[in-house]
């Protein structure tokens, strides 16, 4: 969606057209749900917090002054109430890290197996569960920006809006949120067809 | 002489679109002469594919449910050019100690300070607010009482009041007055006010008093917790109900502020007793 679209959607909107916002809704709701099921690493808290973004965002549509594009407003409204949640979490220790194991195996078993190829589903949901828990291994300030590169598509511009940072902060703390990344999936044994340990102690060394 | 290292971060750059076309020829002859970096560019692409691919349907509900609660909500309204906001004045002791007293006040100035009783130390510098104890569904039935009421700038250092141009807030004007005022710096829980929600606590030593500045976006979170690692946990409520939360850390001699466990600044030494907080906002 434009920019465009998205003004004459948001006017709709504030002139008493409540419907109108189910079309920001739908268009963002992909983003907005991936962007909080990779921060929370959890189906429901991810849903809680789509849920919550959607809503702030249309309690505070009148103070969105379109600065920058309502979707890039959005994610930052996602990260917040993310990240609110991922400290409520520490700060209430109600998960533990044994308990976060215990959740692993069935969270393995819920990747959905619609891939075509039978064979491919075990390697690809191996990789993927790898790359989940090396973003979950990520420092909260790499994984956010991690996903707002990688799910959410935003620009440099954008991210560094998101998170008040220079363009150049944004640069290299995605760089090396890449690289973190890289070395927790070599470590562990993913990626493994080029030479992993030399790439690692290279990746790691950088 | 660029390494590998730079290479590297020119890979991630590439990715992104970032690179110009002298750069991304000099990648690429790098490219083909380094293995690890070759390597590194293969992970890179391979997270990035993974992250793609991975994405998942929302469930349904989650259009159904958002549209639901639109439905039967008001029509947002057109904001104030500050978000309005209620009052809270807060009140902790040192360190680790448990909060004595939350109190909120949708009022102005008159009301607020209604409710305040001054104690003034024996040397005279040091001047404390105490407050009515209230509990949390006290503060949140204050809240919804509160939910209409825009509010005027209602600050104080000892018994100085600001003055009346406080009421057409400006931000200049607010950082002139908070000029005498310095030392401390609180963050809020948020990337969203990182470095923007500084406060700041008074120098005199009297009350300390840590007053939001601009940006305190009124959409922000609410707070439900109420074991706290922090030394203080500082609560705006604004408007819609929603709460902004600014934790600090302090030591004896010091005042940490820690926004997100890689940025911790040493502020000041001092030894904050207590301190309050407001948030402004007018125009109603």
């Amino acid at each position: 969606m434009t920019r465009e679209e998205e003004t004459v959607v948001i006017t709709r909107v504030l002139g008493g057209d409540a419907n109108a916002f189910e079309t920001l809704v739908l268009e963002y709701q992909k983003q907005v749900y991936n962007q909080a099921l990779r921060l929370l690493d959890n189906e429901e808290d991810a849903l809680d917090a789509s849920q919550d973004a959607f809503l702030r965002a249309y309690r505070s549509l009148g103070g969105f002054r379109g600065e920058s594009k309502f979707s890039v407003w959005l994610y930052r409204l996602t990260s917040n109430i993310c990240i609110d949640k991922i400290r409520g979490r520490k700060r209430q220790q109600t998960v533990s890290l044994t308990v976060a194991n215990e959740d692993e195996e069935p969270r393995d078993q819920e990747i959905p197996d619609e891939r075509s190829d039978p064979a491919a589903v075990l390697d690809s949901a191996e990789t993927l569960r790898a790359v989940a828990d090396g973003l979950n291994s990520l420092s909260e300030d790499y994984r956010q920006i991690l996903i707002l590169r990688e799910i959410n598509g935003l620009s440099y511009d954008e991210i560094g809006s998101v998170l008040q940072l220079e363009v150049g902060t944004v640069k290299s703390r995605i760089f090396r949120a890449r690289r973190q990344l890289s070395g927790f999936l070599m470590d562990t044994g993913n990626f493994c067809e080029k030479a992993p340990s030399d790439i690692s102690k290279e990746v790691r060394e950088a | 002489m660029m390494d590998c290292s730079n290479y590297q971060e020119m890979i991630s750059r590439m990715m992104d679109g970032d690179l110009s076309v002298d750069e991304l020829a000099e990648l690429q002859g790098h490219l083909s002469e380094c293995e690890n970096c070759s390597a590194v560019h293969s992970a890179f692409l391979s997270i990035s594919k993974n992250l793609a691919d991975d994405m998942a349907d929302p469930p349904a509900e989650l259009v159904a449910s958002v549209m639901g609660a639109i439905r039967g909500m008001d029509v947002p309204a057109a904001p104030a050019r500050f978000p309005k906001v209620r009052y809270i004045r807060t009140m902790r002791v040192l360190a680790g100690a448990a909060c004595l007293a939350i109190a909120l006040f949708g009022a102005t100035r008159a009301g607020l300070f209604d409710n305040l009783r001054m104690n003034d130390t024996s040397d005279g510098s040091i001047t404390s607010y105490g407050m009515q104890s209230v509990d949390d569904t006290a503060l949140r039935d204050a809240a919804a009482e509160d939910g209409d009421r825009s509010t005027e700038i209602t600050s104080g250092t000892s018994n100085q009041e600001f003055g009346s141009e406080w009421e057409n807030d400006n931000s200049a004007a607010i950082s002139a007055e908070l000029t005498r005022v310095i030392d401390a710096t609180v963050i809020s829980n948020y990337a969203e006010n990182r470095g923007e929600a500084v406060s700041l606590v008074s120098e005199s030593g009297g009350v300390y008093e840590l007053i939001s500045l601009l940006d305190v976006d009124y959409y922000l979170n609410d707070i439900e917790e109420i074991e706290i690692e922090c030394d203080y946990y500082v609560t705006f409520t604004l408007v819609d109900g929603s709460f902004v939360t600014v934790e600090i850390w302090l030591t004896d001699e010091e005042i940490w502020c820690n926004t997100d466990g890689e940025q911790e600044f040493y502020v000041a030494s001092c030894t904050v007793r207590e301190f309050e907080v407001c948030l402004y906002g007018d125009e109603s």
